[in-house]
């Protein structure tokens, strides 16, 4: 203790977490959670009905921490697979058969991606019930329902990487049903696919988007998301 | 807030979250092939042999070339250890192996889920790998696709495979790559062909129960398209390209149950040696069909032209074409007429069939229905080609892209083709094959072939083409006396051509002319074990000299002239004649003066059929001319080979 | 809530702060190893059981088909197997041993040296036939790998470094 507290007064700890120690009144207190990044997504008061299970059942939370989960999981798993015909389902057989741990991570990913899409959807019904989504939330109401179809479509393209019979045909369904889309959907099609058909510049392409640009997009709207409840007056 | 609830709570998640996460280590550590590699080293430190034991690990082979990864020898570990014949499945090593396991990996031949390293999943069929190990019984489907065509001895089933897919005419509705169409009879003129309709009907409904070796097979029709198509059928009167008949000359009505008559056409039906081929009833050759009841079937007037001229009926048959004369002919068709019918065929009833008003349009459309066309040729309006699916890459189809019916077989695709060739309707209702009567081995022969047409690119280091046959068509009047003569079905000229009767390539260099030219006027058999003797085919004495001709320009070989040093003198002859019977034992296998073994030819009167020149070479390197003889090659010095000719050349026709 | 839960002072209370702490001390541990662990599965992970590399046993030959005082270049491997004059076999490994470029076999020497036959193309390095240096930047020879005879065939493991007594094989 008296080391932590030492080190409270460094220069350094001061410098990183900006926060005096020992907290003693109450505006101590409520600096610390001011000026932490990862506490403040909560307002310096909170009614304690707020953050009650029976509230929110951390449904927010959870489908969060489901994606950090993916996050890591998912890091781990590109380091065994290339996005190559050839390659994409025997690096499947091997991180199932001869890579240590590899159908435990596969599987983890797997299984949280379906957790995911129903706490999120949870998540949702709950916000709807509670009528969360009322002024002044209603545009925080938008970002949720845009990270909704972020997820289902970080679900869809990752559904193409095993490169089986499932998943050919999944995103053979999924791009003609694009192609519904009026004017521009033939044009869609063809950029999603990088061709007319399936092939290896798809698997590219659905793995970019599966690793790099939908997460990155879904990592900002969460951080605005979060901001958003904040400055919308905390968890209601 | 309940803060003891939360912490319970918070309890409860930590020890699932440890629960879930000691389950992988824990998979881990209790795979199957870590149990199998201990087991392994166990086992070997029982035997009395010396083998290592192994490390524990996943092990695997690596094909870079084919692009395979095969992790067998994780649990096989014995592969190729000799030391281990002894030991217990899955420690065994390979039976005989002709391929260097390091370069072919094993699911090259195998098939199997190479990259699996659990029981299930590398050897049965699942759902996430449609090749599943392959049975025994169908792996030389694997040797067929890189040696195409390559009839190796040990691929004996997948050779036999592909000579019953060319027999039964397979490629008559299928398309498949590298076989023949086999000759099949048109049809047109066959309303003046056949006797009675009646007999077309039985024949359309069951052509095995006529006829049992049959290659026409049954396509289950039922009884009114049986007779719509006996009726169309029987409807082509004339013959194709305005061809008619020649009548019966007098002689036959005079004579024809006279017994001399009859016993003329016997002789010549004898010398003609038509057992080789056409069988009656059952016995004798399997080229052409059984002649049993063949009197019942066809018109003699028809019987009399297609024994003087057979390709003047079906200009694509490889029966050949006799010279007999018109009384000859006539006399063979009495002996045909007076022999062979059917004694159990029912009189006639005398009423008279009328056939339906739009008998011809349903006939045509069930013609095409079952794609009668892709076998026989008929000259009418509106014959289409209505072929079966494309075979070239049948081995390769995919499991989704097969339609199962309602049976209840495995999942698949040796499973389907073994099922859709024994019992072709047996996946549904619309299916058209028809049904082939064949026995097991049959079935596993034809499944092995079509098993091995793959779509799989393998590298071009890898196939093994059998050389392409270079189809020589003789021209000129050789090449017309060949035609006629069907030489070419028997017998084999650089490389293409039948397997019945030896190869004609060098014959010159090998047979004296004056041997020939008697043993075509009287040819006998030279092997008494061969069932298959050369026929009489009364070649006239002008053809005969132009093909002794044709023989000593074109089939000789300049190499197997007699060798220089070779003089005959009775010190040789009779050092020779020693060397064959003491040093050589030649007389194991082949017959002097009725003693000897029964396996080589008999060299009686060899000195008067053979050239000096070959009997030498010969005996240097059997194998250099005849890849599958027996003879040994006994690697005999030059001068013993020189007198055992000379004393083989001794051997000459004396007439007592 | 009241504030009475969150600091008990009762004997029931007693209790209750002792549940609460074996709880959390139980939770604490449990987290804890699962954070040490899943970062054990996780290093366990990143190690691969199996690999896709070339073998490190190769085979040479045969034998009577190697003239004395030739060389053989496996480019895989990156090794010389040579036949000395005397008919004798040693392998040496192309690798350089200053920065790992692949040297070059030269017959007749390089920089006019004509015992300098294998040489170094990215910073000069010159060797003689038996791997020695003959001029920098390399310090060292270069490695022998073990040869050995099977049936007509030579054996040659990259992996197992010889000393210069045992790289000779006599055939």
């Amino acid at each position: 203790m008296k080391i932590l507290n030492w080190l409270a007064q460094t220069k350094i700890w001061q410098s990183i977490f900006r926060t005096k120690l020992p907290i003693s009144t109450n505006l101590d207190k409520s600096l610390v959670i001011f000026n932490s990044l990862t506490l403040h997504i909560h307002p310096v008061k909170v009614r304690l009905r707020a953050i009650k299970f029976s509230y929110t059942f951390y449904l927010g939370m959870i489908s969060f921490f489901l994606f950090v989960l993916l996050i890591v999981t998912g890091i781990l798993l590109m380091l065994y697979y290339q996005p190559a015909i050839p390659h994409a389902y025997n690096n499947m057989k091997d991180l199932e058969f001869v890579v240590s741990n590899g159908s435990y991570l596969r599987n983890m990913h797997r299984w949280s991606a379906h957790l995911m899409v129903i706490t999120v959807f949870l998540h949702m019904l709950r916000v709807f019930y509670k009528g969360a989504y009322k002024p002044p939330r209603e545009f925080n109401w938008i970002i949720g329902i845009v990270l909704l179809i972020i997820t289902l479509l970080l679900s869809y393209t990752g559904y193409l990487l095993p490169y089986d019979q499932l998943s050919y045909w999944a995103v053979t369904v999924g791009t003609n049903i694009v192609q519904y889309i009026p004017i521009a959907g033939e044009k869609i099609r063809f950029l999603l696919l990088g061709g007319n058909e399936i092939g290896e510049y798809t698997l590219v392409r659905f793995y970019v988007l599966h690793c790099v640009i939908l997460p990155l997009f879904m990592v900002l709207l969460i951080a605005l998301h979060f901001w958003r409840i904040r400055k919308d007056g905390g968890l209601s | 807030m309940n803060l003891n609830r939360l912490k319970i709570l918070y309890a409860v998640i930590s020890i699932i979250f440890l629960l879930a996460l000691a389950v992988s280590p824990l998979k881990n550590y209790f795979k199957a092939w870590r149990n199998i590699q201990n087991n392994f080293n166990e086992t070997v430190e029982k035997l009395p042999q010396k083998v290592k034991p192994v490390s524990i690990g996943l092990k695997q082979i690596w094909v870079a070339d084919l692009d395979r990864i095969d992790r067998c020898t994780t649990c096989h570990l014995g592969i190729d250890n000799s030391k281990l014949e002894s030991a217990p499945q899955p420690f065994k090593p390979h039976s005989k192996i002709y391929h260097d396991i390091e370069k072919f990996g094993c699911t090259i031949c195998h098939e199997g889920q190479g990259l699996a390293t659990e029981y299930d999943a590398v050897h049965l069929p699942t759902e996430f790998w449609d090749r599943p190990l392959l049975p025994k019984k169908y792996i030389q489907s694997s040797c067929g696709k890189c040696h195409i065509n390559e009839k190796l001895n040990s691929t004996h089933l997948l050779n036999f495979g592909k000579e019953l897919i060319a027999d039964l005419n397979c490629t008559g509705c299928h398309n498949i790559p590298g076989i023949e169409k086999n000759f099949v009879p048109l049809l047109d003129g066959i309303g003046s062909k056949v006797i009675d309709r009646n007999w077309l009907v039985n024949w359309l409904k069951d052509p095995a129960k006529i006829q049992p070796d049959t290659k026409m097979p049954d396509f289950l029709l039922t009884d009114s398209e049986v007779e719509t198509l006996a009726d169309f059928l029987m409807s082509f009167k004339s013959f194709r390209n305005g061809i008619t008949l020649d009548a019966l000359p007098d002689v036959y009505y005079k004579n024809k149950d006279e017994e001399d008559f009859i016993m003329l056409g016997q002789t010549r039906f004898r010398e003609a040696r038509c057992i080789s081929c056409h069988a009656i009833e059952g016995k004798g050759g399997k080229l052409a069909p059984d002649l049993f009841k063949t009197a019942s079937k066809i018109k003699d007037t028809w019987i009399y032209n297609y024994v003087k001229n057979p390709k003047k009926l079906q200009p694509e048959v490889e029966m050949p074409q006799y010279g007999f004369s018109d009384e000859e002919a006539a006399a063979i068709t009495a002996y045909i007429e007076s022999e062979f019918v059917d004694w159990d065929d029912e009189e006639e009833t005398g009423s008279v069939h009328t056939p339906l008003a739009d008998f011809y349009e349903k006939g045509l459309a069930l013609f095409n229905k079952y794609n009668c066309g892709g076998c026989h040729q008929l000259s009418a309006k509106g014959i289409n080609q209505n072929a079966g699916p494309d075979l070239s890459e049948i081995g390769s189809k995919k499991i989704y892209q097969i339609d199962w019916g309602k049976t209840n077989v495995t999942h698949t695709v040796y499973d389907y083709i073994e099922t859709k060739v024994r019992s072709p309707r047996e996946f549904g209702g619309n299916t058209r094959m028809p049904k082939y009567n064949l026995t097991e081995r049959k079935v596993e022969a034809i499944t092995t072939y079509l098993l091995s047409l793959k779509e799989e690119k393998l590298p071009v280091n890898f196939i093994h083409p059998a050389d392409k046959k270079t189809e020589s068509s003789l021209q000129g009047k050789v090449g017309k006396i060949f035609d006629r003569y069907a030489c070419l079905k028997c017998h084999s000229l650089n490389d293409s051509g039948g397997s019945i009767a030896p190869d004609l390539t060098i014959v010159s260099s090998q047979l004296n002319t004056d041997w020939l030219r008697a043993y075509f006027k009287i040819p006998f058999t030279i092997r008494p074990i061969v069932e298959e003797r050369m026929p009489n085919l009364f070649i006239s004495n002008e053809e005969i000299e132009i093909l002794l001709n044709y023989f000593n320009t074109v089939l000789l070989d300049d190499n197997l002239s007699t060798p220089i040093n070779w003089a005959v003198d009775k010190k040789s002859e009779e050092r020779g004649a020693s060397l064959f019977y003491e040093r050589y034992g030649c007389q194991s296998c082949h017959i002097i003066e009725g003693k000897g073994g029964y396996v080589g030819p008999p060299l009686d009167e060899a000195g008067s059929r053979l050239k000096p020149g070959w009997i030498y070479n010969w005996l240097m390197n059997p194998q250099k001319f005849k890849p599958e003889t027996i003879e040994p090659r006994t690697e005999m010095p030059e001068q013993d080979a020189l007198d055992i000719t000379a004393f083989i050349m001794s051997l000459k026709k004396t007439d007592k | 809530m009241e504030k009475k839960k969150l600091y008990p002072e009762n004997s029931n209370g007693k209790n209750k702060i002792n549940r609460r702490i074996f709880l959390t001390s139980i939770g604490n541990t449990a987290t804890g190893i699962v954070l040490l662990g899943s970062f054990g599965v996780t290093l366990e992970y990143l190690s691969p059981n199996v690999l896709l590399e070339i073998p490190k046993i190769f085979k040479v030959g045969p034998v009577n088909s190697i003239q004395p005082n030739s060389i053989i270049y496996e480019p895989e491997q990156r090794t010389f197997v040579i036949r000395d004059e005397q008919g004798y076999f040693y392998a040496l490994s192309a690798v350089c041993t200053h920065l790992g470029c692949t040297t070059k076999w030269n017959d007749s020497g390089a920089a006019g040296n004509p015992n300098a036959v294998i040489s170094c193309p990215c910073h000069g390095s010159l060797f003689n036939k038996r791997g020695e240096v003959i001029q920098g930047p390399a310090i060292r020879a270069l490695d022998k790998y073990r040869i050995q005879l099977e049936e007509d065939k030579l054996v040659i493991n990259t992996a197992e470094k010889v000393s210069e007594d045992e790289m000779i094989l006599k055939v």
